[in-house]
């Protein structure tokens, strides 16, 4: 009955656990999230010709994760869900967390998910994980809602206090190449090009980079991405600089042409992320 | 030089500047484009400037920012430095104005409508249109691109929309809008030359080429055609419906072209798939599923997946309707008894194939479902399932059916003259024969259902004709079919056949791990467990020595009378045997001790037999000829460091030949082996008494004729024929005794 006294009341864990995980004050407190260490496009406009889109399905991991690897090599990137609502693992399987794409920012998730279960959702990585994407942008975006074209962000100087992003965003709102994480958002992204009826006249690769939804399979899934943006790049500037040397001569070829051939040889080196690709209209 | 490249990137500073104006807001747009325009087109102007003004133009009209209205304005102004821009040849300005010029037409063309005597403008829109339609075929891949998007804008602008006013979109610009008797716009003019770029684009479904970003790029421009423009959507679905990207790259085993084909065919299904939702009540709904259907089959067939497979790629499939309702009936057939069928139908003879005489069951699905599209495993577990719960009655019932066909089949085939049969039975090397003598043996599975079939159903033998099964049930009294005979092969053939099996398994032998540490196995070591060197070295030397010398006799019987030269199996296999152990004789000498104790052993065999069956021709001894040969092969290579090898060599061999003695002589006078020639001559006098009066005979001839080696000899001749060396005799068994 008496035997030895303890400050915490038995099943919680102890002390010392707890006090890696202080709880919030309130649900409200907002902590501004920490500068980040992301930096933005690195070098000149001209070495970045291609720009980036990544999509997968709720605009948490793998997109995320293609995001800030592609933001750290300086590409200009922008990434999209093209789920229904943003759902996140919940206590149990049937009960998820569902949010709003657009509507709530990661900040607000990662605050009320920490304060919901802050164990929980340590272990499962969503805190972290939502503490890295509220480091890259405000909130996820649905891609079916994304205006093709709309001016986004317009460099460091119209960010404003309270809607922080931190990757460069795209001034024109338009992309060269969307790299889609999942075939069903594939699926999706050149079902829903066809719906909006390619209103810009632009031509855009959609490729698919299939890629599990777990942390590790996100992170390998980046690093093939990047391999990816940097081999198209490459090609890009390789084609430009064709055409700068042959001034008063058609280049014979240009990147689109030499798409296809890219990521075939891409794929040879990354037999596990089965590709898939076309080229499609915004 | 210097001097300019910094003025022009003073310029794009500025017109950055400008472009982040207008970007964040749209209304400084025709100030700004006003103020550009001309800087671009000047003919001082440099490259640099007129690529970024074609960028600025194409991002321009594209922006959803400006109104239809606003952008009509714009166009106006920018006919003639798109025109300019144009002659340029660099891909990446090109893309941007035929991009632009793609936003423009429409625009242009609705102004033209209401505008009917501004000829100016509509000509200077032609001469664009006609320039961007030259490049179709002959740009650069970019270019062509572009070009195909500005193609179907104009196959867009010049066919008719909507002809219901309900569904017509009043922003929507068709030759619809045209008014008649237009002065400049000819509304069967324009709509043939609609026509015609519609063929042009479609032409690249026909020509067989796998040029895929612009397959694809025109797969993708299609929907909006078929679904706004009710005129060419039937000819467009036609062409989607005969086109099978599988079919093309089928051919190739190329990566790249497997990967080509795979984003092609799926391109192809999303369009589909969009186009039969967007008109699910329409009249095309079932054509275009059907569609996907055999595309989907198309590439489980020709499995372009990759292996990786996942499951929302199998979501995909669940779509597929017809193959669910196929394996829903599988799985009835799996727990309702199929009756056997009340009246077998026995086709005529020459329309018969194996699969309508195997076929009991009624039901028309079942007997098309192609069962090889299942995956092994699956019918692996369906077919166990099935043999375990089968029921014994129902299986007699559907045997004796199967029998019964048989046996009225060859009643049919008695019919038929002679004089119509084929020729002899075909030798024919396809498997195809062997899968239906399979499925006809009474000992096969129940031919109960279509899942039965899995044991033998292939697409092949669908087809195949049963007339060779009829001449071979005919000659034979049960239905049971016997497998046509292959020819004998011929020596030569036997010989190249053996020779590539031998050296494939020496390959491997050399390969093999040495066993380890070496245990005295006694009998075991003639069975082998593990396949190791030494086991697969017993089982050639068995097979030279016994195994194969039956057969040898019969070949070298034909081969003698085709007066051919046949070096019979068994001979061979000893020459490589020989060969090995030449290869490396101081560690394969166990296997060359194996060896020669089995051709020993087998001489002696072949002898016993002869001696009790007169009958019996022996073979010819082969101990002596390949133990010579071993010997001959490793005396010049011994050293006095081998004495233990060879010592325990001569120690474990069965018999001396007097040729081998011969050999050793040699040693004895070799001033360098001369110690290693005694030593053996010594040990066999000791522990080989069979060949001691014949070393002796040896040694005392050196003794006498030799003064090198005198002492040597000497030596063993003092223990055993001392009298030779002026000794006096001693008792043989003190001799022995002393070694021991």
């Amino acid at each position: 009955m008496s035997k030895g006294r303890s400050t915490t009341p038995p099943g919680d864990p102890p002390a010392e656990v707890l006090a890696l995980y202080p709880p919030p004050k309130s649900i409200k407190a907002r902590t501004p999230p920490i500068l980040p260490g992301i930096p933005g496009r690195q070098g000149p406009p001209e070495d970045f010709p291609l720009k980036f889109c990544t999509v997968c399905a709720n605009n948490q991991n793998r997109s995320m994760e293609a995001h800030l690897v592609l933001s750290q090599a300086g590409f200009p990137v922008i990434s999209f869900g093209t789920g229904s609502a943003v759902r996140l693992p919940g206590p149990s399987i049937d009960k998820p967390n569902i949010y709003a794409f657009n509507a709530t920012s990661y900040d607000d998730m990662y605050t009320e998910l920490k304060a919901r279960d802050v164990r929980l959702y340590t272990a499962n990585g969503l805190l972290s994980m939502l503490d890295r994407n509220r480091k890259i942008k405000r909130s996820p975006e649905r891609w079916q809602d994304w205006q093709v074209g709309l001016p986004r962000g317009n460099g460091p100087h119209e960010r404003t206090e309270a809607e922080k992003t931190y990757s460069d965003e795209i001034e024109s709102g338009v992309v060269d190449v969307v790299i889609t994480c999942e075939e069903r958002c594939w699926d999706a992204v050149v079902d829903d090009l066809i719906t909006r009826g390619s209103p810009l006249n632009r031509l855009v690769h959609v490729i698919n980079v299939d890629i599990k939804d777990n942390h590790e399979e996100a992170a390998v899934g980046g690093k093939g991405i990047l391999e990816l943006a940097q081999m198209l790049t490459a090609a890009a500037k390789e084609e430009r600089e064709k055409a700068a040397d042959e001034a008063r001569d058609f280049d014979r070829s240009s990147v689109d042409g030499r798409v296809p051939e890219i990521l075939a040889e891409w794929q040879e080196r990354h037999p596990t992320l089965p590709v898939l690709w076309t080229a499609s209209y915004f | 030089m210097a001097e300019g490249d910094v003025a022009v990137k003073d310029k794009i500073a500025q017109l950055n500047q400008a472009r982040s104006l207008v970007l964040q807001d749209s209304k400084f747009y025709p100030d700004i484009l006003k103020g550009i325009l001309p800087v671009i087109v000047a003919p001082s102007s440099v490259i640099e400037l007129r690529r970024w003004g074609a960028e600025f133009l194409a991002e321009t009209f594209s922006s959803p920012l400006l109104t239809a209205q606003k952008k009509q304005e714009l166009a106006l102004t920018c006919l003639g430095p798109l025109m300019t821009l144009l002659n340029e040849l660099e891909t990446g300005i090109l893309k941007n104005v035929i991009q632009c010029s793609s936003s423009i037409y429409p625009l242009i063309f609705r102004y033209i409508c209401h505008n009917k005597t501004d000829v100016g403008i509509w000509q200077q829109m032609v001469a664009i249109k006609s320039k961007i339609l030259s490049m179709l075929d002959t740009g650069a891949e970019g270019v062509r691109l572009a070009c195909i998007k500005f193609v179907q804008r104009i196959i867009l602008v010049q066919t008719p929309g909507a002809s219901d006013p309900r569904l017509v979109d009043k922003s929507e610009v068709s030759l619809t809008i045209v008014p008649l008797n237009h002065p400049i716009l000819n509304i069967h003019a324009l709509e043939a030359e609609a026509h015609g770029l519609l063929d042009r684009l479609l032409n690249v479904f026909q020509d067989g080429k796998l040029d895929a970003p612009i397959i694809t790029a025109i797969l993708n421009s299609l929907p909006a055609l078929v679904k706004g423009r009710a005129a060419i959507s039937n000819k467009i679905l036609n062409v989607l419906m005969a086109y099978n990207p599988i079919a093309i790259a089928a051919k190739s085993t190329v990566f790249k072209e497997r990967f080509i084909a795979r984003s092609l065919e799926k391109t192809l299904r999303m369009i589909l798939t969009h186009l039969a939702r967007a008109s699910s009540q329409g009249p095309h709904a079932t054509k275009i599923q059907q569609q996907i259907q055999r595309l989907l089959q198309a590439k489980s067939e020709f499995s372009i997946e990759v292996p990786k497979s996942n499951k929302r790629v199998m979501t995909a499939s669940d779509t597929d309707s017809v193959k669910r309702t196929k394996y829903a009936r599988n799985d009835e057939a799996e727990y309702t008894p199929t009756p056997p069928p009340p009246a077998i139908q026995v086709h005529p003879s020459n329309g018969t194939t194996y699969k309508t005489l195997f076929t009991l069951t009624g039901d028309q699905a079942l007997s098309n479902f192609d069962v090889s599209q299942l995956p092994i495993d699956m019918a692996a577990q369906i077919t166990l399932a099935t043999m375990f719960s089968v029921n014994q009655e129902a299986l007699e019932a559907s045997v004796a059916a199967v029998r019964q066909r048989l046996a009225t089949l060859v009643a049919a085939a008695a019919k038929i003259p002679a004089a119509s049969q084929p020729q002899a039975p075909q030798l024919d090397d396809d498997d195809d024969d062997y899968i239906p003598a399979e499925g006809g043996s009474t000992a096969a599975p129940p031919p109960r259902a279509g899942a039965d079939r899995v044991v033998y159903s292939e697409d092949s033998d669908d087809s195949y004709e049963v007339k060779d099964l009829i001449q071979t049930t005919a000659e034979s009294k049960a239905a049971a079919m016997d497998l046509v005979k292959m020819p004998d092969l011929s020596p030569v053939q036997v010989q190249e056949a053996c020779e590539g099996t031998l050296d494939r398994m020496f390959e491997t032998i050399t390969t093999l791990d040495k066993p380890g540490k070496k245990e005295r196995a006694g009998f075991g070591r003639l069975a082998p467990a593990s396949w190791d060197r030494d086991s697969w070295i017993t089982v050639l030397s068995r097979l030279s020595t016994r195994g194969l010398s039956g057969i040898d006799a019969d070949i070298q019987a034909v081969a003698t009378e085709n007066r051919m030269h046949y070096e019979t199996l068994s001979s061979q296999i000893r020459q490589k045997l020989y060969l090995y152990i030449m290869g490396d004789f101081r560690t394969r000498m166990d296997a060359a001790v194996s060896w020669l104790n089995e051709e020993w052993y087998n001489d002696k065999l072949q002898a016993l037999a002869a001696r009790q069956d007169e009958d019996i021709t022996p073979l010819e001894p082969q101990y002596a000829k390949w133990m010579a040969k071993v010997m001959d092969g490793i005396f010049p290579y011994l050293e006095t460091t081998d004495r233990n090898i060879f010592l325990r060599f001569l120690s474990e061999l069965p018999a001396i030949p007097a040729a081998v003695l011969g050999n050793i002589r040699g040693l004895c006078l070799d001033p360098e082996r001369s110690n290693l020639g005694f030593l053996a001559f010594q040990y066999l006098c000791m522990l080989k008494p069979p060949v001691r009066q014949e070393v002796l005979d040896i040694v005392e001839e050196l003794w006498h004729n030799h003064n090198d080696v005198k002492n040597s000899a000497r030596k063993l001749l003092v223990k055993f024929r001392p009298h030779i060396v002026g000794l006096p005799a001693k008792e043989p068994a003190a001799g022995a005794a002393g070694v021991s």
